[in-house]
């Protein structure tokens, strides 16, 4: 009795092994099939673009939404990882990404600085918005710019979510309260929240706690909650989205021809069609702007 | 006489296989019983049974008392000291300690009185257990090859306190034993068990020396006089 | 080794963040465990001394949630203290008390599970002794535990063990909030993620090390206890 149970445990768990392998070893083998037109392009050497890119981008849904259309074009395919801006650059440094994708000015020109990209390509730009509770509390719907509604927040005492966390997003927000004249931190003022979070995550907390947060538009209309936009489209909230490619000189296994692939076609009129053209049917409204020279 | 324990119908199976078939068994008191038989004749199940910490699949036992002392096969002892652990299984609290060293130098052991229990071996154990027993001073006694891990003296002596045990308090003595020299010492009748049903029950000697049955016949034909 | 010098120097600075998040961390920790071990170690104890039925079903039971995904119970936690959960009026969101709740409901069935078959290894001979010997339910219930102390202390080290370095579940209902409810290991997550790869490693030396100190400062209680008694024999 007891014999035949081992063997039976065993044959189950060498079945579900076989199964796994296979599993694993038939996607790529599904993701090739499924993208038309590839006959079309010779393939290239180096067909893998390792993109790092931050949790914002990705939670907007804007490259998932492009990602098909590039690799159809171009026979490259994209291995696209996001992580909070700090360790998305910091993907750039360590050799784990051929181009970047980022919104953080400042740390862009340090990584060029420091020599491990030939430059920026800013390509697109959308707007921070204020979101919070239906019933603004703070009164933030009736202030014509950003500062002045981040003032009235710590004035009223609601509660202001923070990304807490050096992405970009964390980044404009201090700028505000910089201009604002307020340096709040979560220890003294009880009503900040630095969550030490991504974007999706810090909209969760709002949305629990119906308080405020500074976010992009995209991110915010793609997820679930009842908070509304009580503040936008001002000067101080515009959001800069650059492309950078690694340098070969640091990085000599950099796939440069796929970089170089990837951003000219982001440069390309096709890709800025669908750029300005995402969510626009969904959400009634245009969420990515390009950058027209 | 009056019986210390009955048995009527009881039987007793592990796993599809029966291993006590007992129609009828009566022990009275003051009786010495020793229980002989070859491995997996029912002893250990039988003495187990009559201690309570086994039920019997059918029939009835019954013990006219409650003052049991039960040794097992492999005593297990806590992790306190050795005297607490007889102590503890003393039922008069008050001179429970003083039971249990008077025990244990009957035995020749109040160096390992305060030992851990935990760190004993096995033979060390056996004479641990047996110390309980004598300290217990119960009405029934029911041992389970009470001497099998010990050595010549040791055997000797757990012999010589039981013998003593039993005359002074007129307890009742049932026990499972591999020497049928152990029978005579410390036995007046014997009971054979064959494959858990009683095969001859009969006076020590004579079971002993001129056994009936075959069974009994085949297994001490092995035992030289 | 810079990044290691500068948080040893944060841990030496009164008042710091760095000690605050220890702080949190430990009371979290300590909190989990002392509650996880009262529910744990009863229920462990009462399924493996008896046999009843149903028993075997309940111990697989046991042992698969044993195996919950931490995300998984801190996704069950957040829906039921979430404003629009069963729970939601008790405003425990993003609080250390939410993850208390989400740490003890993936501990206990391990330190039931554990201890279960702790006990059950144990328990037939020593009933059988204990009856023998004429104790009272009562008293063999307590013979039993005091038997396992040594093996229940690991389980209790195993549980603090699995607290300290849970972050999936704390991250989801405690939120990582910065002197509230930030955690060494979300401490480190939030490190990791804005690249300060260094920093990150040195807090994580540091986790290693708090538990360190406390596993060794249980485990040398039971070789003291061990020194004076003599060797357990394994009979």
């Amino acid at each position: 009795m007891k014999k035949t149970q081992v063997s039976l445990v065993s044959l189950l768990l060498i079945l579900v092994l076989a199964l796994g392998l296979t599993a694993c070893s038939a996607a790529p083998k599904a993701e090739v099939e499924e993208t038309p037109g590839d006959a079309a392009v010779a393939a290239p050497e180096n067909p893998v673009i390792r993109l790092s890119t931050t949790t914002s981008v990705n939670d907007s849904g804007l490259l998932p939404y492009l990602q098909p259309s590039f690799e159809a074009d171009t026979g490259f395919t994209l291995e696209i990882t996001s992580a909070g801006t700090g360790a998305a650059i910091e993907k750039g440094r360590t050799g784990d990404a051929d181009a970047l994708l980022v919104h953080a000015k400042a740390s862009e020109e340090e990584f060029i600085a420091e020599g491990y990209a030939a430059g920026r390509i800013p390509f697109m730009y959308n707007f921070f918005v204020i979101v919070g509770p239906a019933d603004d509390p703070a009164g933030v719907r009736s202030c014509e710019s950003a500062s002045e509604a981040f003032k009235k927040i710590a004035e009223s005492g609601c509660g202001f979510i923070s990304r807490g966390d050096d992405s970009g997003t964390h980044k404009a927000e201090l700028k505000i309260w910089q201009a604002a004249g307020l340096e709040p931190s979560g220890d003294t003022d009880t009503w900040y929240i630095s969550a030490g979070a991504g974007m999706g995550a810090c909209l969760n907390m709002a949305q629990e706690q119906q308080c405020y947060v500074l976010t992009d538009k995209a991110t915010f209309l793609s997820h679930e909650d009842t908070l509304e936009i009580l503040l936008e489209k001002s000067d101080e909230m515009k959001n800069t989205y650059s492309m950078l490619v690694i340098s070969a000189d640091k990085w000599p296994d950099t796939n440069i021809a796929g970089a170089d692939a990837f951003v000219n076609w982001m440069l390309s009129d096709k890709a800025r069609g669908l750029i300005n053209a995402y969510g626009v049917e969904e959400y009634g409204e245009q969420l990515f702007f390009t950058i027209d020279e | 006489m009056s019986n210390m324990l009955e048995i009527r119908g009881l039987k007793k199976s592990f796993g599809g296989i029966d291993v006590l078939d007992i129609p009828e068994l009566s022990i009275e008191k003051g009786g010495r019983c020793a229980l002989i038989g070859a491995n997996g004749s029912g002893k250990t199940t039988l003495l187990r049974i009559l201690a309570g910490v086994l039920a019997p699949d059918e029939g009835k036992v019954r013990i006219m008392t409650d003052k049991v002392s039960y040794m097992p096969q492999k005593p297990y002892f806590f992790d306190f000291s050795v005297e607490k652990n007889i102590a503890l299984a003393v039922r008069d609290r008050k001179n429970a300690k003083a039971r249990a060293n008077a025990a244990l130098s009957a035995l020749g052991l109040e160096s390992i009185a305060a030992r851990r229990g935990s760190s004993l071996s096995g033979g060390e154990a056996q004479r641990m257990a047996f110390a309980r027993v004598l300290a217990e001073r119960n009405e029934l006694i029911l041992l389970d090859e009470p001497t099998a891990a010990a050595d010549l003296i040791g055997c000797e002596r757990m012999e010589k306190a039981l013998d003593s045990l039993v005359a002074e308090s007129g307890a009742t003595l049932v026990f499972a034993t591999h020497t049928p020299a152990q029978a005579l010492k410390l036995a007046r009748e014997v009971i054979v068990l064959d494959k858990g049903r009683v095969a001859e029950r009969g006076e020590v000697r004579q079971l002993l020396y001129s056994p009936r049955s075959e069974c009994a016949k085949s297994f001490l034909s092995h035992w030289r006089l | 080794m810079q990044e290691f010098l500068k948080v040893v120097a944060q841990l030496f600075t009164p008042g710091g963040e760095l000690l605050k998040i220890i702080g949190v961390t430990l009371y979290m920790a300590f909190l989990s465990t002392t509650i996880s071990a009262c529910l744990g170690l009863p229920l462990g104890v009462l399924i493996g001394s008896r046999r009843f039925r149903g028993k075997g079903v309940l111990m697989r039971v046991l042992n698969t949630l044993m195996g919950l995904p931490p995300v998984v119970a801190g996704l069950l936690v957040f829906f039921l203290l979430s404003r629009s959960g069963p729970l939601g009026s008790l405003k425990l969101l993003y609080t250390v008390s939410a993850m208390v709740i989400a740490q003890v409901l993936l501990i206990t069935p391990i330190v039931a599970g554990l201890s279960a078959s702790i006990v059950s290894g144990i328990s037939p001979r020593l009933r059988e002794t204990a009856r023998g010997m004429g104790l009272s339910r009562h008293a063999e219930f307590f013979c039993l535990l005091y038997e396992c102390r040594g093996q229940f202390l690991s389980v209790v080290l195993t549980a603090f063990g699995r607290s300290i370095a849970e972050v999936g579940a704390v991250s989801i209902v405690g939120g990582n909030v910065q002197y509230k409810t930030r955690v060494m290991t979300t401490a480190i997550m939030l490190e990791t993620n804005k690249g300060n790869f260094e920093f990150a490693v040195s807090l994580g030396v540091v986790l290693l090390l708090i538990s360190f100190i406390i596993n060794s400062a249980a485990l040398s209680l039971q070789e003291h206890e061990r020194k004076l008694h003599g060797e357990r024999r394994s009979a």
